[in-house]
């Protein structure tokens, strides 16, 4: 997993963090049931906060991205989790509204939009 | 107990790498001086301990000092083993010294010496007796008798620079270290014009009684020491480090 | 959440300057930052908990333990890392190991020399030779050899180079790795804590100024910029550290206010070096 702190970033280190890792594990370039470093091994090969990556942990549990397994650690959630999965569905969402918002703003009817959809999923 | 040996024991590592090394080197010329049959270099003794002791002195300030707040012991233990450190040696030297007056006069007389070696250690100072007023048994009780002195100075200074510090310490001790040199030097002065006794006509020459000074100021400067020691304990209580 | 630190009303006054009433308490297995002007009363809190200074009142558990009448259990339990040495110049780190080991029952001598040769300090130069930086993982390496389980540093990185400062907060992150152990990390230089450390505390003046979590610190204020005309004198007697300059001005403000913040003034997150600059402005100190 690659994680990278910008100092200059105006978003706080811990929302950094969880963006990196949520877009990692929706992209699929973790793989699932994959152990993450322990929040403690975290805060230190980041030299951050113990409880910057406790927070980042716990929201990441609770947005069901990861699951926390007592005693063993924290892992990628399985895909078939529903959380995740209504997660990926709404990212869904969000992406097509942003395609037929930037189709119809270039004047494209809504049958050619559909039509570029189609041709990009055949590619 | 344990925790004044602990600190004897840091203080002492201290020393030795500073130079504390020296003190014994010191000790064993005098030693063999004393073997040669040249007793009255045994009152270097005196002065022994505190070339073992003056290395400690000489780190213990600045930063350094912050080590003694650090350390897990009471303050107390601190400053019991200082007084330890300048009364144990002196001690030590003190009876050392004793011994070698004994020891090189034994050598002495009992002319085993090489005949070069004789005359120029023990029968010169022996001659010399006669100009000095000091005899043999004279020296016993001078040793004894300085190493008290110089012991309780070194105790009132410590216990001064403890409670009070530095300046105050060294302001407090001039006095009596410029008195007792202004004695020794009017006494050697109006000796030679004869004005005061020999020495050897109003210091005691019978054993017993040399003995029973000798170990009277050994009892007063460590009485003395333990004291200065108590007291230093009960007025550093509340101060800081 | 156990405290392996606590004070609570210390009071302890000098000529000209007085700690008043500071109170905070670390947890364990956390890095707490201790921040403030130069003089703000940090190293006189730092030396209360040794049992240097002697405190007027309040109280100070270390462990569980009363830093005044445990003082002795206490300290075989604390590593200290000052800005300079304590130890005999002329010593070399095999006279340390000798010297120090009668005084801690855990001290390992093995562990030492491991931390020594880790750190890369020769063992043959005397400790008064030693630069600053290997003066500074000397003193942590003693503090890691008899297994202290809290770690007080009062502004050790002062004068250090960028590396040494960034080796020490790999140690200490390291250090605290175990949950069960804690850092007292005082400095002035803020951006060694901005990143590691768990809590903050503030103190300015011989006063606890903020003590909690560094998000809430960084929640609880914020950098207010904009036109002088835009802000109300009410909003204004609320600000920070006021500073007006030729085309604007700026301050420190509370994020409860952030309603009443007209929306032609800006406002940005505020470092912890930021929010020590306003609090001495505030205060009429380092005004320009």
């Amino acid at each position: 997993m690659k994680i990278i702190i910008k100092n200059s970033s105006e978003l706080p280190i811990y929302e950094q963090i969880e963006e990196q890792i949520k877009a990692q594990i929706l992209a699929g370039k973790v793989a699932e049931d994959e152990q993450l470093p322990s929040i403690r091994q975290l805060a230190r090969d980041l030299k951050i906060s113990v409880i910057t990556t406790t927070r980042v942990y716990t929201d990441l549990t609770n947005e069901g991205f990861i699951v926390s397994v007592a005693g063993k650690g924290y892992f990628v959630a399985p895909r078939n989790n529903e959380l995740l999965r209504e997660r990926m569905l709404c990212e869904m969402e969000e992406a097509i509204e942003q395609v037929v918002t930037n189709g119809r703003n270039a004047g494209l009817t809504d049958d050619d939009i559909i039509a570029a959809i189609k041709q990009y999923m055949e590619e | 107990m344990d925790e004044i040996k602990k600190m004897m024991r840091f203080d002492y590592v201290n020393c030795i790498g500073i130079g504390g090394k020296y003190a014994y080197i010191f000790c064993a010329v005098i030693f063999a001086a004393c073997l040669l049959g040249a007793y009255p270099a045994a009152v270097g003794f005196m002065v022994a301990p505190l070339a073992l002791f003056s290395p400690i002195e000489a780190v213990r300030k600045g930063d350094f000092m912050k080590i003694y707040g650090l350390l897990p012991v009471k303050r107390e233990s601190v400053i019991k083993a200082l007084f330890a450190e300048i009364l144990i040696p002196q001690t030590i030297g003190g009876i050392l010294g004793e011994l070698c007056l004994l020891i090189s006069r034994a050598v002495g007389e009992s002319g085993i010496l090489p005949p070069f070696i004789q005359e120029h250690t023990y029968d010169s100072v022996t001659a010399n007796t006669e100009n000095t007023g000091l005899n043999y048994s004279n020296w016993f009780v001078l040793l004894a008798a300085g190493l008290a002195m110089i012991t309780a100075i070194i105790c009132l200074f410590y216990a001064i620079k403890e409670i009070k510090g530095d300046t105050v310490a060294i302001i407090a001790c001039i006095p009596f270290l410029v008195i007792m040199c202004a004695l020794m030097i009017v006494y050697f002065i109006t000796l030679d014009y004869g004005i005061l006794p020999l020495p050897q006509e109003f210091l005691p020459t019978n054993p017993v009684l040399v003995v029973l000074i000798v170990a009277a100021c050994f009892a007063a400067f460590t009485a003395f020491g333990w004291l200065m020691c108590r007291l230093t304990v009960k007025l550093t209580a509340d101060k800081e480090m | 959440m156990e405290n392996i630190l606590e004070i609570s009303g210390l009071n302890k006054s000098y000529e000209g300057f007085a700690l008043r009433d500071v109170s905070f308490s670390l947890p364990k297995g956390y890095i707490m930052g201790f921040v403030g002007q130069n003089g703000s009363g940090k190293t006189t809190t730092i030396r209360s908990i040794l049992n240097m200074a002697k405190k007027d009142s309040g109280k100070i558990s270390i462990f569980g333990l009363d830093s005044v009448d445990n003082a002795v259990e206490v300290k075989e339990r604390l590593g200290v890392v000052f800005d300079s040495l304590y130890l005999a110049n002329h010593l070399t780190v095999k006279h340390v190991d000798k010297q120090l080991a009668p005084f801690y029952k855990d001290w390992s001598s093995e562990e030492f020399f491991r931390r020594i040769k880790a750190f890369g300090l020769p063992d043959d130069r005397k400790v008064g030779d030693f630069s600053k930086g290997m003066k500074m993982k000397l003193m942590v390496a003693v503090a890691l050899s008899h297994k202290a389980e809290l770690m007080i540093l009062d502004e050790p990185t002062s004068g250090l180079d960028p590396v040494a400062r960034d080796e020490l907060l790999d140690i200490l992150s390291e250090y605290i790795g175990d949950e069960n152990r804690s850092v007292l990390f005082s400095t002035h230089i803020t951006s060694d804590v901005e990143r590691i450390a768990d809590y903050i505390t503030v103190l300015h003046g011989g006063r606890v100024w903020f003590t909690g979590t560094k998000d809430e610190l960084h929640e609880k204020y914020l950098v207010l910029r904009g036109a002088e005309e835009d802000i109300s004198s009410s909003l204004r007697e609320k600000c920070i550290g006021f500073h007006a300059y030729r085309n604007g001005f700026d301050a420190l403000i509370s994020s409860d206010l952030l309603g009443e913040i007209p929306k032609e003034l800006e406002t940005e997150k505020a470092s912890i070096d930021e929010i020590l600059v306003y609090i001495a402005k505030e205060d009429g100190h380092g005004r320009d």
